[in-house]
């Protein structure tokens, strides 16, 4: 308890900025470009072709994704100490849908390696080029349907998260807002594409703006305004006398 | 729950954590050998394929508990990052329990008659065996996870004034060298030191938790010092 205290919140705003910025650089390479550059879509023997020989950028962004899984945790428990002074409970809401997030994402990921390993050359005694390739097809095809699973779950994190920024006073109000417009776009997009693909479709790329906007602004505020220290400390001052009064 | 666990010395707690890693370690190491690692032992060893699904379910549990455990033994030391190892902890069982659905599966295609009127036999072993290594995969990525795990319990007992500083030493080393499996063919190349270390790591603090405990003493000035001894004691 002490020792959270000494940490200065705009010190652990900023650490949060910064991570938040390597999620979202992170994420942009690994679900944006990456995929960009090696699906070819319905085209199981050209993307089987991409991967072979861009087989190094297809390791790297599986690494990049399990790096900024990793930066999720450590986002998750800042937040905590950050907005626990505004809301504990919601606070904490936010750290579950992180967590459950972050390991759905992560688990959908071991399904990406197959392709490696089918089209390394092993089973060409058992199987013929093109089954080889559709079953190295099958799991790119998943991808859509891993995102918009574990999309979900960022989702409510989104609006919990933007709830208790719109409510903090010591970060503007409408990043709040932006982020829980972002994270009904999110869930609308998520439920779309578990849904109806097709539909999803359409809505790409203008359904994905408002959360890079939100989660762009949260982002660059923490890391280069920090909060508003004053602000905080009246939140924190409040919350702890609220602890004992109810002792 | 916070008072019931208080009314227990620091040197009773360290030692169940210590039962609990044991259990751990033993579920652990009998799942790994009783899991197959090709295709082809599958179906010769189906009952030991089972154990070594059973096993390395009880031992993600036993880790999740361990997870709290450790929680409450470094608490006092440094709370954010008593909090931090926890989390990755409870990720890393996530992923290794939502990583053994591919441990099943290969036995899933290789007995199913529905598989096998469509597939001839090369070809099951063929899906059994991308299965197979996409089980191993799993377990790369939850061993990322578990190596930040170890860096952070590392970190702690290093910073603790209840437990040699060695341990501490060791239990970071072997966090990074879990973080090999960023690259599973760097991992793999030098499985054998990172075997070592790990083992080595993990049995000695173990064993220390188990025989020794931690320093009661020590452990309540520590709490005193840091402040959050008067709120959870």
């Amino acid at each position: 308890m002490g020792q959270i205290v000494a940490t200065s919140p705009r010190r652990l705003a900023r650490l949060a900025g910064g991570l938040y910025l390597i999620v979202i650089l992170g994420g942009f390479f690994a679900i944006g470009y990456v995929p960009a550059i090696i699906v070819a879509s319905g085209d199981p023997a050209a993307t089987a072709h991409n991967i072979q020989t861009h087989e190094s950028l297809y390791r790297l962004g599986l690494v990049a994704h399990i790096i900024i899984l990793c930066c999720n945790v450590p986002l998750a428990v800042i937040f905590y100490d950050l907005f626990k002074v505004v809301n504990r409970r919601l606070a904490l809401l936010v750290v579950f849908f992180t967590l459950v997030g972050t390991s759905v994402e992560g688990a959908s990921l071991a399904a990406q390696y197959a392709p490696l390993s089918l089209l390394g050359g092993g089973y060409s005694g058992a199987l013929t080029p093109g089954q080889v390739q559709a079953m190295a097809y099958m799991p790119i095809d998943l991808l859509e349907a891993g995102y918009g699973t574990y999309t979900v779950f960022f989702s409510f994190y989104g609006l919990a998260l933007g709830y208790l920024v719109f409510r903090s006073t010591f970060i503007p109000r409408v990043i709040g807002a932006l982020l829980v417009f972002g994270a009904l776009c999110y869930l609308t997009y998520s439920l779309a594409t578990l849904l109806a693909p097709g539909f999803a479709h359409r809505l790409v790329p203008y359904i994905q703006l408002p959360s890079l906007i939100g989660e762009g602004t949260l982002c660059l505020w923490l890391l280069i305004v920090g909060v508003n220290v004053q602000q905080w400390e009246q939140h924190a001052s409040a919350a702890t006398s609220r602890l004992e009064w109810a002792r | 729950m916070m008072q019931r666990i208080g009314k227990v010395s620091p040197r009773t707690r360290a030692r169940l954590t210590g039962v609990v890693y044991v259990l751990f370690f033993l579920t652990t190491i009998l799942g790994a050998l009783f899991t197959p690692a090709t295709a082809n032992d599958i179906m010769a060893h189906q009952a030991s394929f089972r154990w070594g699904f059973a096993l390395t379910m009880i031992s993600t549990a036993l880790y999740v508990a361990l997870a709290g455990l450790f929680y409450q033994l470094f608490k006092h030391v440094t709370r954010t990052v008593a909090i931090l190892a926890a989390l990755f902890g409870v990720v890393g069982c996530a992923l290794t329990a939502a990583g053994s659905l591919f441990q099943l599966a290969p036995f899933v295609v290789l007995e199913g008659n529905q598989y096998s009127t469509v597939f001839d036999a090369k070809q099951l072993q063929a899906l059994a065996q991308m299965l197979v290594d996409m089980n191993g995969q799993a377990g790369y990525i939850a061993l990322v996870f578990f190596g930040v795990f170890n860096l952070l319990i590392g970190y702690l007992v290093f910073r603790s004034t209840f437990m040699p500083r060695v341990l501490g030493v060791l239990m970071a080393l072997s966090g990074v060298c879990w973080l090999t499996s960023l690259s599973p063919p760097l991992a793999h190349y030098l499985l054998t030191p990172i075997e070592v270390i790990g083992i080595l790591a993990e049995a000695s603090l173990m064993l220390w938790l188990l025989v020794m405990g931690v320093n009661s003493q020590r452990w309540t000035d520590q709490a005193v010092a840091t402040g959050s001894g008067v709120i959870a004691g």
